[in-house]
C-alpha cells in the first residue's frame, strides 16, 4: 500500500484578535490514493484546515499546535520558500471561486506558463503541447483557443475545468478541492467531479474534497470527516457513517440531506430509469 | 467569512498575543503626524489675524533682510515684511484656494458623473465625449490661455484648475454609478417599489459621495501644488498678496544670499502636500470595499 | 387564475467586445409560462438556458424584444399609474446571493421596511412591522440593527425573504434563491418558504438547476434549455406516471444529480 497522502495530527489553529479557536485538535488522516470528503457546515472550519495544509493561513491566524505531514514529510519546520516548493511537487488545489485564482491581465497560457516554470519546464511550444493536452482531458475541444483567452472571457464552469486541469496536470499525490463545485450547476459539478475521480484513480491520487454537500461525500468518497464549529465530529468510512451515523449532528445532516430525495422525486427517477432501458 | 490576502505566513507556533506589527503603527504614526499639520495650517489659515504677529503687507525698508530674531522669527524679506506673518496668512490663500477648487470639482464631476452614468445611452455618450475633450488639455496650457484671455488672478486660476480637473472625476463617478446601477441590490430596489430618484439617493449617491470624498484628498495636495505653481509664475495669486508660491517666486532675487526665504515657503508646500496625500492614502486603504471585515 | 403569464416572449442582448462589434446573442426564444395564483411553478434548467432572464422579464425589470408580459390579463406595457403601482407591490423577488441583493451599509430592518417606505412613505411603524417580519423568517427582534455582514448566509436570504413578504405580494420570484446556501440553511428556507405557501398563499416562480430542490417545493414544473420551454407539466404527478416521456434536457439534469447513498448502499443508480 502507498504511504498516506496526508496526515494531520491535533492541528489546532487560533485567531487571536478576535479571541477564537478555529480548529480544536484535529486529526485525520487521508491515506495515498483514496477520496475523503471533509464535510461541514459554513463557520465548522473546513477551509482553515485545507489553508492549513497549503501553508497559506492568511495574516491574523495562527497555527497554535499540531502537525501537518504531506506525503510523510513534515511541514512543522519549513521555511515559506520551502513549503511553496512542497506545495509544488505534493499538493494542488482547486477552489470555490475560480475567478480569485487568476490573474486578470494574464492569458490562460501565460497561467500555466507560470505552474510549468515553478517544475522547471520552460520551453514554450512544449509548455503549449502539454497545457493543450491537459485542457483536452478537462473536456475542452478547442483546448489552443482556450489557452489565448482571458479569465474575463470565460464562464466560471470553464474557469473551474481550467483550474482543475492546471492543479492535476503533474499529478500532485494530493488534490484538495476547496467547495470546487459549489457555484455550479449540477450538469457542470457533475462533470468536474467526475474529472477529478477518473484522474485521480488513474493516477493514483489522494483526493480531499471539502464540502457541505453529502451528495458529494455519497458519490465521491471512501471515507469523511465531519466537522463541527472547528471540532470533529466524526470519522470514518462513508458507507458505515450514512448508515449508522455515531452522533446526533450527523445524524441531523443525514436527514435533511435524504429530505432531498423527496418520494417522488424518487419515483420519477426509476421512471427515468426504466424508460431508457 | 472570506479569506483575504494569502500571504504565506510561518506556521511556527507563535504564542497569542502577536501584536498588530510594524507597518500598522507607523501608520498610525503618520496618520497623528499629518493629522497634526493639517490641524496646525487650518488653525493657521482661520487664525490668521489672531497668530501673525505682523501685519503681512507692512513693508519695513529699515529692515528688510532681517535674520531670524525674537522679533521676526524667521526674519524678513526683501521688503522688510515679516516671513512668519506672511506664512500664516499665506496659509489662507492656498489652503482656501484648494478647498474651493476641491468643492467645485466634485460638485461638477459628480453632478455630471452621476447623471451622466445612471442616464446612460445616447446622453451618456454626448457627456462622455464633452468629458473627453475637456481632459486632454493640460492644466497649465489651459491656465495660460484662460489668463491669457481673463486676465490674472485667483478667480481664474481656480476656473483654469477646475476647467481641467472636472471631467476626471466626472469620468470616474459615471463608472462608478454605472457598476452599482446593475447590481442586484439596485434590481432589488426596483422591485421594491422605489422609483429612480429614490434609489439614486438612497443607494447609489452615498458609496459614490464617499469614495469621492476619498478621491479628491488624494488630489488636494497636486491641486495645492497646482495653485502654488501658477502663483510662482506669476499667473495666479499677484503680489502683495501673500501665497507660498509667489512667496518663492518673491525670493528669486535673494536666492544666492537669503535661500531660506525661499526654502521656507517650499517646505509649507511640501508639509502641506504630505498632510494632505497621507490621510487620503491611508483612508482609501481602509475604505477599500474588497478588504472584508473578519469577527 | 393565471396571475403573470409570458406570451411569446424573445429577447436578445448584444454582446459588446471591447474589440469587436457587438453580436446579438439571443437568449429567449419564444417562451410561453403562466404562473397561476396561489401555486407554485418550478423552472428547471442548467446555467446559461435563460431562467434568469425569464424571471427579470417576468418581473418586468426589462422589456422583451417581442411577446407580452400580462399581470392577472392585463399587458404591462399598457398599464396606467394605478394598475402599475399595484402590479409592483404584488410582485417581489428573493434573488441567489444575498449579499449582492442589499445594500451592504443598511441595517436588516431598513433592508425589510424599505418597500414599505415605498408604498406609504408615511408608516410610522414600519420598524415593528420589520420586526414581525423578521420573526415570521425565524430570526429576531434583536437583528433589526446588524448589518449585512454580520449575517449569515442563510440568515441573510432570510432577510431577503422578510423584504419580498413585506407587501403581502401575490407572487415572489425566488431565482436560485437556495443554491448558495449550505445544507443545514438550504433545509431551513426551503421548509420556511413551504409554509409560507400554504399560510399566505403566495404564487412563486421557483427557478433552479437542482431538479430536487423543484420536487419538495413545486406544483407545476417546467423545463427550459436554450431559451426554449422543453416541456411543461401543470401538475408535477404528471411526472410520475411512466406514459410520459421525459425530455432530453430533464433527463440530462436528472442523471448530473449526485446519490443520496454511497455506492454500497445505492438501491438505484444514478449519477455516477
Amino acid at each position: 500500500m502507498s504511504c498516506p497522502a496526508l496526515v494531520i495530527n491535533n492541528l489546532r489553529i487560533v485567531y487571536p484578535a478576535g479571541q477564537r479557536v478555529i480548529l480544536h485538535d484535529l486529526s485525520f488522516t487521508v491515506p495515498g490514493g483514496s477520496t475523503v470528503a471533509l464535510v461541514g457546515e459554513s463557520g465548522s472550519g473546513k477551509t482553515m484546515a485545507a489553508m492549513a495544509v497549503m501553508g497559506l493561513i492568511p495574516s491574523g491566524i495562527f497555527q497554535a499546535g499540531g502537525d501537518i505531514t504531506i506525503n510523510e514529510r513534515p511541514t512543522g519546520n519549513l521555511t515559506p520558500e520551502q513549503y511553496r516548493e512542497l506545495r509544488h511537487k505534493s499538493v494542488a488545489m482547486v477552489m470555490q471561486n475560480p475567478m480569485s485564482a487568476f490573474d486578470p491581465v494574464l492569458s490562460i497560457f501565460q497561467h500555466f506558463k507560470e505552474t510549468f516554470a515553478s517544475h522547471g519546464v520552460r520551453d514554450r511550444k512544449r509548455i503549449r503541447d502539454l497545457a493543450a493536452e491537459a485542457l483536452r482531458g478537462v473536456g475542452f475541444d478547442d483546448p489552443r483557443h482556450i489557452l489565448e483567452l482571458y479569465p474575463f472571457q470565460m464562464s466560471g464552469g470553464m474557469l473551474q475545468r481550467v483550474m482543475l486541469a492546471m492543479a492535476l496536470i503533474f499529478s500532485p499525490p494530493l488534490v484538495i478541492a476547496d467547495e470546487a463545485t459549489t457555484d455550479l450547476d449540477v450538469i457542470s459539478q457533475a462533470k468536474v467531479l467526475k474529472l477529478l475521480q477518473d484522474h485521480c484513480r488513474s493516477h493514483h491520487l489522494a483526493l480531499l474534497l471539502i464540502t457541505h454537500d453529502l451528495s458529494v461525500a455519497a458519490g465521491l468518497a471512501d471515507e469523511m470527516v465531519v466537522l463541527k464549529e472547528g471540532r470533529l465530529v466524526e470519522k470514518g468510512p462513508v458507507s458505515q457513517i450514512f448508515k449508522s451515523p455515531a452522533s446526533p449532528y450527523t445524524a441531523g445532516l443525514l436527514a435533511v440531506h435524504r429530505g432531498l430525495y423527496t418520494p417522488r422525486y424518487r419515483r420519477i427517477i426509476s421512471n427515468m430509469e426504466r424508460q431508457s432501458v | 467569512m472570506t479569506d483575504t490576502g494569502l500571504t504565506g505566513n510561518d506556521s511556527l507556533i507563535l504564542p497569542p498575543l502577536a501584536g498588530p506589527g510594524r507597518r500598522a503603527t507607523a501608520r498610525k504614526a503618520a496618520l497623528a503626524l499629518s493629522a497634526l499639520v493639517l490641524a496646525g495650517l487650518i488653525g493657521m489659515a482661520i487664525f490668521a489675524p489672531l497668530a501673525a504677529p505682523y501685519d503681512p503687507m507692512e513693508i519695513n525698508l529699515e529692515e528688510r533682510l532681517a535674520p531670524i530674531s525674537s522679533r521676526h522669527w524667521l526674519g524678513t524679506d526683501h521688503l522688510g515684511r515679516d516671513v512668519l506673518s506672511r506664512l500664516i496668512w499665506g496659509a489662507r490663500a492656498s489652503m482656501g484656494s484648494v478647498v474651493v477648487i476641491a468643492g467645485l470639482i466634485m460638485a461638477t464631476g459628480f453632478i455630471t458623473g452621476a447623471f451622466s452614468g445612471y442616464i446612460g445611452g445616447r446622453t451618456d455618450s454626448v457627456i462622455m465625449r464633452v468629458c473627453e475633450a475637456f481632459m486632454t488639455f493640460p492644466t497649465f496650457i489651459l491656465a495660460l490661455f484662460l489668463i491669457g484671455v481673463l486676465g490674472t488672478g485667483l478667480t481664474n486660476v481656480i476656473l483654469a484648475i477646475v476647467l481641467t480637473h472636472w471631467a476626471w472625476y466626472a469620468r470616474i463617478i459615471r463608472g462608478m454609478v454605472m457598476n452599482l446601477k446593475n447590481r442586484d441590490f439596485i434590481l432589488a430596489a426596483r422591485v421594491a417599489g422605489g422609483g429612480p430618484v429614490k434609489i439614486f439617493l438612497r443607494h447609489i449617491a452615498p458609496p459614490v459621495l464617499a469614495q469621492l470624498v476619498i478621491l479628491a484628498s488624494l488630489d488636494l495636495g497636486h491641486m495645492m501644488l497646482h495653485v502654488s505653481g501658477l502663483s510662482f509664475l506669476g499667473l495666479g495669486i499677484q503680489p502683495p498678496t501673500p501665497e507660498w508660491g509667489c512667496m518663492i517666486n518673491d525670493a528669486r532675487q535673494q536666492i544666492w544670499t537669503n535661500p531660506e526665504l525661499a526654502i521656507i515657503p517650499g517646505v509649507m508646500i511640501f508639509l502641506t502636500v504630505l498632510a494632505f496625500n497621507i490621510p487620503g492614502d491611508i483612508l482609501r486603504d481602509k475604505l477599500d470595499p474588497t478588504l472584508v471585515e473578519r469577527e | 387564475m393565471k396571475l403573470i403569464e409570458l406570451e411569446g416572449i424573445h429577447k436578445s442582448y448584444r454582446q459588446g467586445g471591447l474589440f469587436g462589434g457587438k453580436k446579438a446573442v439571443t437568449v429567449l426564444k419564444g417562451v410561453n409560462l403562466t404562473v397561476e395564483a396561489g401555486r407554485c411553478l418550478g423552472l428547471l434548467g442548467s446555467s446559461g438556458c435563460g431562467k434568469s432572464t425569464t424571471g427579470r422579464l417576468a418581473l418586468g425589470l426589462e422589456p422583451p424584444d417581442q411577446g407580452r408580459v400580462l399581470y392577472k390579463g392585463l399587458d404591462l406595457n399598457r398599464m396606467n399609474r394605478a394598475e402599475k403601482r399595484l402590479w409592483r407591490r404584488n410582485c417581489q423577488v428573493v434573488f441567489q446571493n444575498s449579499q449582492g441583493a442589499v445594500n451592504p451599509r443598511h441595517p436588516a430592518g431598513r433592508i425589510i421596511a424599505e418597500p414599505l417606505m415605498n408604498f406609504d412613505p408615511n408608516a410610522k411603524n414600519s420598524r415593528a412591522a420589520a420586526a414581525e417580519l423578521l420573526k415570521k423568517v425565524g430570526l429576531a427582534e434583536s437583528d433589526l440593527d446588524k448589518l449585512p455582514h454580520q449575517f449569515s448566509g442563510g440568515e441573510l436570504q432570510r432577510v431577503c425573504i422578510a423584504r419580498a413578504l413585506a407587501l403581502r405580494p401575490e407572487f415572489i420570484l425566488l431565482d436560485e434563491a437556495v443554491s448558495s446556501l449550505d445544507m443545514l440553511s438550504q433545509g431551513l428556507v426551503l421548509d420556511l418558504l413551504s409554509e409560507l405557501k400554504r399560510e399566505t398563499g403566495t404564487a412563486f416562480l421557483f427557478i433552479s438547476h437542482d431538479l430536487r430542490l423543484l420536487m419538495k417545493i413545486s406544483d407545476s414544473l417546467a423545463v427550459m434549455d436554450q431559451g426554449k420551454i422543453t416541456s411543461f407539466a401543470r401538475d408535477i404527478e404528471e411526472l410520475e406516471t411512466s406514459a410520459l416521456d421525459y425530455d432530453s434536457t430533464l433527463r440530462a439534469l436528472a442523471r448530473a444529480v449526485l446519490p443520496s447513498e454511497p455506492e454500497a448502499e445505492r438501491s438505484f443508480c444514478s449519477g455516477q
